[in-house]
């Protein structure tokens, strides 16, 4: 059975002290998802040049929701300003996410701790 | 309280050292004689007072048929008939609960009336005992002794007690008896109508098992029906009343929890967790149920309780739909009447029940059946009636636009079926150096793989494979628009990144919902290939993953650039392209099949290839090319 997607959002620092926003995902991430998803990222504070997303809590994502994904990063790189970071995936989803290109649009990272010091 | 205590006492000293006084029937000798009043009785049991020489003048006096409610103990009544020498043949009628006294006529036992635990006491019972003796005196003693069911619920232990001849007798017998069936009627009528609603319902969820609302309404007729049948049966003596206590009365807890289901499940809602807690606590009132029945908790206690635990369904369920109805739910208000009806009429009827029981005399009402001519209506049974009624219009409606979308949906299946068998090559072509094998697995639901084998005009030949996304007719739409533009643009003779970029051009300004996934390979018969990949599967050679880029499916930006990879094949090499159903085919306990294990296999035949992982857990369509270079015309150095 098909479990809704939570979206929380908190803030952190770069090993830098940049501020950083991080969306973390819990559940399944598919078409059902899209409100959740891009109202969070539409929530953001414009000001918000970095920011993480953070799979650890999702169990599962189909095509659509790998669709959803791109959609929020075409969307990220079209502000000019924004850059994403992604962490926390499967190391099968990683690999997902590298065969359809999201890797050209976000650093995929293995956890928090590698992505904030990035 | 008080007064009637008071009274009690004057009675019993009135009595005292009082002979009782004796029925003097000398001069009956036909019809029959109502033998209700002059009875003396007493509380305790002793063998010796069925005798007809016991002194029973310190008994108090009763009218038989106006002792009120039965109390728990043995109990004693006493009568003595003086009769005329000639008397003719001699039958009594005793109307009262069966199994909750014994008859001695003349200090011997009659045959007939026995006591018996609840299970099989049943009340109104007529008993027709013939008096064996021509004796001109008797003395008739009835030894009683109700069981907790039968105290609990405050039935009186007697209606009607009769002497009279063989004929008469049997027909005040028959006579009552045809009033307590007559009064049944009603009852059976409806409860076997919600009975043969509930199969009908449940053959409803046979033809749309994917409609659970079916489900839930047929138990919840089937229960409402049973509990209704086992209660009503009870009360006419037709059952033990142990049938209600222990069958009927808890099915209202659980025909409540169908309600819930079918209620949240007809307006497309999840039942929440305060619903789930509720539902649990219906369930729990099993226990409070045995605690009733086993005397712990007293049935007027009993019967409040399980008023007060109906209420939330009867009142709020009718408010949630409303709620739904103005959120734009517009079935959800078809079932506001009928779901006020069935427990609301519950709550009535025991709010009726708590008000006899407790003596508050101007709500006895609530519990009595409302007189329709000779026929007596019990509120629940008119309610039942009218919910049947109103829930059948609804059910109606709602089959009827379920039918009529279950037609248009396999319409569509069969479109998208159809156009996804030109999805793929009805025959592999022969492509000049290589062996080609192909497997492809449509799924159930029919989505959105598709491969293409093109002879291009410089001899090489183009491998297309994808995957829609998405499902059904949409899914195959957007699969043949695909197809027709990759047709088009393999006749311009395009190297892969190009006609992919092309490809993704044509998509996206085709406006079109969805993406595709999209591997290109072109291959030479010499051994020579070139590769680009729009977020589709990488391809396997001999076993490892070939090393190239991929970027965006197709459809979802408008300038994407596709990197191409140029592949060296030797001969019996074999290069595997594979849709995502195998990786992401998936077991019973969720467990992915994955890259790892499809790497493992990529080496073996497309059939098998597709086979392991249909044997997995196939969740997508599953498509799987083989390409294996024989050898002629091969790159060599």
């Amino acid at each position: 059975m098909q479990v809704t997607t939570k979206v929380s959002e908190r803030k952190a620092s770069t090993a830098s002290g940049s501020p950083v926003t991080i969306l973390s995902f819990a559940g399944d991430i598919s078409s059902a998802s899209k409100d959740a998803i891009l109202n969070a990222y539409h929530g953001l504070n414009g000001s918000t040049s970095k920011i993480l997303l953070d799979f650890t809590g999702v169990d599962y994502i189909n095509s659509s929701g790998i669709a959803i994904i791109i959609q929020m990063l075409l969307e990220a790189q079209k502000t000019g300003s924004q850059s994403v970071g992604i962490f926390g995936l499967s190391a099968h989803f990683q690999k997902v996410f590298t065969m359809v290109g999201i890797n050209k649009y976000a650093a995929l990272h293995k956890d928090e701790a590698s992505a904030l010091a990035a | 309280m008080l007064k009637r205590a008071g009274l009690l006492v004057l009675l019993v000293f009135a009595a005292g050292g009082l002979r009782a006084q004796s029925v003097d029937a000398t001069s009956w000798h036909t019809g029959a004689l109502e033998l209700t009043s002059d009875w003396v009785t007493n509380s305790g049991d002793n063998p010796a007072w069925a005798s007809p020489t016991f002194d029973d003048s310190s008994w108090h006096s009763v009218e038989i048929d106006d002792i009120g409610a039965a109390q728990p103990g043995y109990r004693w009544f006493r009568l003595r008939v003086q009769l005329s020498q000639n008397h003719p043949h001699i039958h009594l009628l005793i109307v009262g609960g069966d199994g909750v006294y014994e008859l001695y006529i003349n200090g011997q036992k009659a045959e007939g009336p026995e006591l018996r635990s609840q299970f099989g006491t049943r009340r109104p019972v007529e008993w027709v005992i013939p008096v064996m003796t021509d004796a001109n005196s008797l003395t008739l003693a009835l030894r009683t002794h109700a069981p907790l069911s039968y105290t609990g619920w405050h039935d009186p232990l007697f209606l009607d007690f009769k002497l009279g001849t063989p004929d008469s007798i049997e027909t005040a017998r028959e006579a009552a008896e045809s009033q307590r069936l007559y009064a049944e009627l009603p009852s059976l009528f409806i409860n076997l109508l919600l009975i043969l609603a509930a199969f009908g319902v449940l053959a409803l969820f046979r033809s749309q098992s994917t409609h659970r609302e079916y489900l839930w309404l047929g138990l919840y007729l089937l229960l409402l029906g049973l509990s209704n049948l086992a209660l009503f049966s009870a009360a006419e003596g037709l059952v033990a009343l142990a049938a209600n206590n222990f069958f009927g009365d808890p099915l209202i807890y659980f025909f409540t929890i169908m309600q819930i289901e079918f209620t949240f499940s007809f307006a497309g809602q999840r039942v929440g967790r305060v619903w789930r807690a509720y539902e649990g606590l219906l369930a729990a009132m099993l226990m409070i149920n045995w605690l009733a029945d086993s005397g712990v908790l007293a049935i007027t206690r009993y019967v409040v309780i399980e008023a007060i635990v109906i209420l939330p369904a009867a009142l709020l369920l009718p408010i949630l739909l409303l709620v739904w109805y103005r959120r734009g739910n517009r079935e959800a208000g078809w079932l506001i009447l009928p779901s006020l009806l069935p427990a609301a009429a519950a709550s009535i009827y025991d709010i009726g029940s708590g008000s006899i029981f407790a003596d508050w005399g101007k709500l006895d009402f609530l519990a009595s059946p409302i007189p329709l001519g000779p026929i007596p209506l019990q509120i629940s049974d008119l309610s039942d009636f009218l919910f049947l009624l109103a829930i059948a219009v609804v059910i109606f409606f709602r089959f009827t636009r379920v039918s009529r979308e279950q037609a248009r949906s396999a319409a569509e299946l069969d479109a998208a079926r159809e156009m996804q068998r030109h999805m793929v090559p009805a025959s592999l072509p022969q492509v000049p150096g290589y062996a080609i094998e192909a497997a492809y697995l449509p799924a159930a639901e029919v989505g959105g793989d598709f491969y293409q084998i093109l002879g291009q005009r410089d001899g090489s030949t183009l491998i297309v494979v994808g995957d829609v996304s998405g499902k059904g007719l949409k899914a195959a739409m957007t699969g043949t628009l695909a197809l027709g533009a990759l047709r088009t643009l393999a006749a311009e003779g395009l190297a892969p990144a190009a006609l992919l970029v092309r490809l993704n051009e044509q998509i996206v300004s085709a406006q079109e919902d969805g993406f595709i996934t999209c591997l290109c390979v072109q291959i030479c018969p010499d051994g020579r290939a070139r590769a680009a990949n729009a977020g589709h599967l990488i391809p396997y050679r001999n076993g490892e993953e070939v090393a190239m880029d991929s970027a965006l499916p197709l459809g979802l930006a408008d300038k994407v650039d596709y990197a191409e990879a140029s592949i060296a094949l030797e001969p019996g090499d074999i290069l595997t392209l594979l849709s995502d159903g195998v990786v992401e085919a998936m077991s019973a306990s969720g467990e992915l099949f994955g890259f790892e294990r499809t790497r493992a296999i990529s080496m073996q035949s497309a059939a098998q290839i597709a086979a392991a992982g249909q044997a997995f857990g196939q969740k997508d369509d599953i498509t799987v090319l083989t390409l294996t270079l024989t050898g002629a015309g091969a790159v060599h150095g």
